[in-house]
């Protein structure tokens, strides 16, 4: 071994690779805020409110899911066989959760870039608003999509194992690999948009959280009374409604529909899907507006 | 200008009824140039035009020949910016930030977060870079900026007062930092009304008082004076008469005179007018012009 050591000063080297192109740095984006949004390389006590909606929402599957396996073979297949529910059931079961967890997400996503002036760095590196807005929206698809999808995918699997014939299962249940993103995708459609809104122009995430819940909570009580004594078309301004409606439509459970307001003031579907439409155009149009003046 | 590196043609921006910029016309070569101005100057203005983040109200600019107007994305990519607000997330640590920050500038992935490591450690921050950046004091927030303007290899710095709000070490420190910058073949914009601070670290600079442009010319040349100082130990009356007879202009303050001569060469003058006299001496050598003078002169003359 040498004795003579020596000292090399690194200095500053000049990166003289490729470079990526927008689409990479768009991702990085998405990466950034799904991270934001689960509390990744944060703090602990940044974790604790999604990570614990999210065992909320796939706890109960498990459990269902488990005891049905256990059960298994111990006479009571009978009694049990409807234990575990079905997909929609289950999207009801996570509505309200989801709707929480966007609650808590979209401000996560948009506020602290705004208040602590992240967006001056934005502004100068070679990336758009249009990029920024598509990724930030993109990071809360993709973990919405993930918080919704997990649970059914344990039922799904759950179903496969149980039925003691996992390909036939899968091929019996095909047309349920699109129902369950769609499900999903209707959700994160109703209520990303107006909590986006709410964030882009709130300075206090627990703020954007409070408003946007009760935002929802009154306009679904507004909804409810305003359509049966004034006119029924006012049902349209419940928004959580209008996710009900079309996952109703999408797993044939036109039951869903009759409990919610829109159901109530005997609106069609197709109201919901073009009142959900409408509001993610209104959303982006309107955020994009807000962002104008501000990268 | 052949080798410019910033060109500007009449440019001009407006935010209501306050004027930022008026007819800007500007040819900048690579090197460290000074933008200098007092608050309110339009010195962020103009930076962020040349960014692209602002369209101005008429004229054009180029940053390496390219339209920051029509280019901005690509202009972009040859270029980092320093604000001079904070612009971090509070509960993320400096090496993710700058890691992130180094994406978006076009670095891959994996090589990102090792420059900004690198970068973290020239700036002076190895240590604390894995602390959260709302931890970080005034001097280590500014490194921290410093550090995520140049981490993904631009050819041309921005820094939007990167002194501004450091106690004197920290200011030597980041006036050394940005010294290095021209080491590292980067050109560097910087923006201070520190004329000092100026001095010491650029070679080019481009003065701006109420959105117009003063001076855009070498730091040498601006400092290049004809006066001859002269401080004396007597009443300086008998001898700025004699040096004004021989057609000299003289600058009286107190017992030190600001003597310049249109032809003939200054200090055999003023040693024959000093034995002509008889005033004593106390010091005579060639007037350093500071920027501060020249500001103060054109502010007062110039407009």
């Amino acid at each position: 071994m040498s004795s003579e050591g020596a000292i090399f000063d690194l200095d500053y080297r000049r990166y003289e690779g490729a470079r990526t192109g927008r689409t990479k740095i768009r991702w990085a984006i998405v990466r950034d805020g799904v991270r934001k949004v689960l509390g990744l390389r944060r703090k602990a006590r940044r974790k604790i409110l999604p990570w614990g909606l999210i065992v909320l929402a796939v706890i109960p599957a498990i459990a269902f899911v488990g005891f049905r396996v256990l059960t298994e073979g111990l006479g009571a297949d009978e009694l049990l066989e409807d234990l575990i529910p079905g997909h929609a059931d289950y999207f009801g079961f996570t509505f309200q959760l989801t709707f929480l967890f966007v609650a808590l997400s979209a401000p996560e996503l948009l506020i602290p870039d705004r208040v602590s002036n992240v967006l001056t760095v934005y502004a100068s590196r070679p990336l758009t608003l249009a990029d920024y807005l598509i990724a930030r929206v993109g990071s809360l698809l993709l973990v919405v999509m993930a918080f919704t999808l997990l649970p059914q995918l344990v039922i799904y699997l759950g179903g496969a194992v149980l039925s003691g014939d996992i390909i036939g299962h899968v091929t019996g249940n095909l047309d349920l690999l699109w129902k369950i993103p769609a499900g999903a995708l209707a959700v994160f459609a109703t209520q990303a948009g107006v909590a986006f809104i709410i964030s882009a122009y709130a300075r206090r995430r627990g703020v954007a959280a409070g408003v946007y819940i009760a935002f929802s909570i009154i306009s679904g009580g507004v909804a409810f009374g305003l359509s049966e004594a004034v006119n029924r078309w006012f049902a349209v301004i419940d928004l959580q409604a209008h996710a009900v409606v079309l996952i109703g439509e999408i797993f044939n459970e036109p039951g869903f529909r009759d409990d919610t307001s829109m159901g109530q003031a005997d609106l069609s579907p197709w109201v919901s899907l073009v009142a959900v439409v409408t509001i993610a155009v209104l959303a982006a149009g309107l955020l994009y507006r807000r962002y104008r003046k501000l990268m | 200008m052949s080798n410019a590196i910033i060109t500007t043609a009449g440019l001009n921006m407006s935010f209501g009824d306050v004027q930022a910029l008026r007819d800007v016309d500007l040819e900048v070569p690579a090197g460290r140039i000074g933008l200098v101005g007092a608050n309110g100057a339009g010195k962020s203005t103009l930076i962020k035009i040349l960014l692209g983040m602002l369209q101005p109200s008429s004229g054009v600019s180029e940053v390496y020949g390219t339209s920051a107007q029509r280019k901005p994305l690509t202009v972009r990519s040859r270029v980092g910016y320093m604000p001079e607000g904070d612009c971090f997330p509070l509960d993320q640590t400096a090496a993710d930030f700058v890691s992130y920050t180094a994406e978006l500038g076009g670095l891959p992935a994996s090589e990102s977060r090792q420059r900004a490591s690198e970068v973290l450690t020239l700036v002076g921050l190895a240590e604390e870079r894995f602390r959260n950046l709302g931890e970080f004091s005034t001097g280590m927030k500014q490194r921290a900026k410093l550090a995520q303007a140049i981490v993904h290899s631009p050819e041309l710095v921005l820094l939007d007062e990167p002194a501004s709000g450091l106690d004197p070490d920290g200011r030597e420190d980041m006036l050394a930092l940005i010294n290095r910058l021209g080491e590292f073949g980067m050109s560097v914009v910087f923006s201070s009304h520190v004329l000092g601070d100026i001095e010491r670290t650029c070679d080019w600079v481009v003065m701006l008082n109420e959105g117009r442009l003063l001076r855009n010319e070498p730091l040498a040349s601006i400092r290049a004076s004809n006066a001859i100082r002269v401080v004396l130990l007597d009443d300086p009356t008998p001898a700025v008469r004699v040096l004004e007879s021989r057609g000299a202009r003289v600058a009286v303050t107190d017992r030190t005179l600001d003597v310049e001569f249109e032809t003939g060469d200054p200090f055999v003058a003023i040693r024959d007018v000093l034995v002509e006299t008889g005033l004593g001496l106390r010091s005579l050598g060639s007037k350093q012009t500071t920027l501060e003078d020249v500001y103060l002169a054109e502010e007062e003359y110039g407009l």
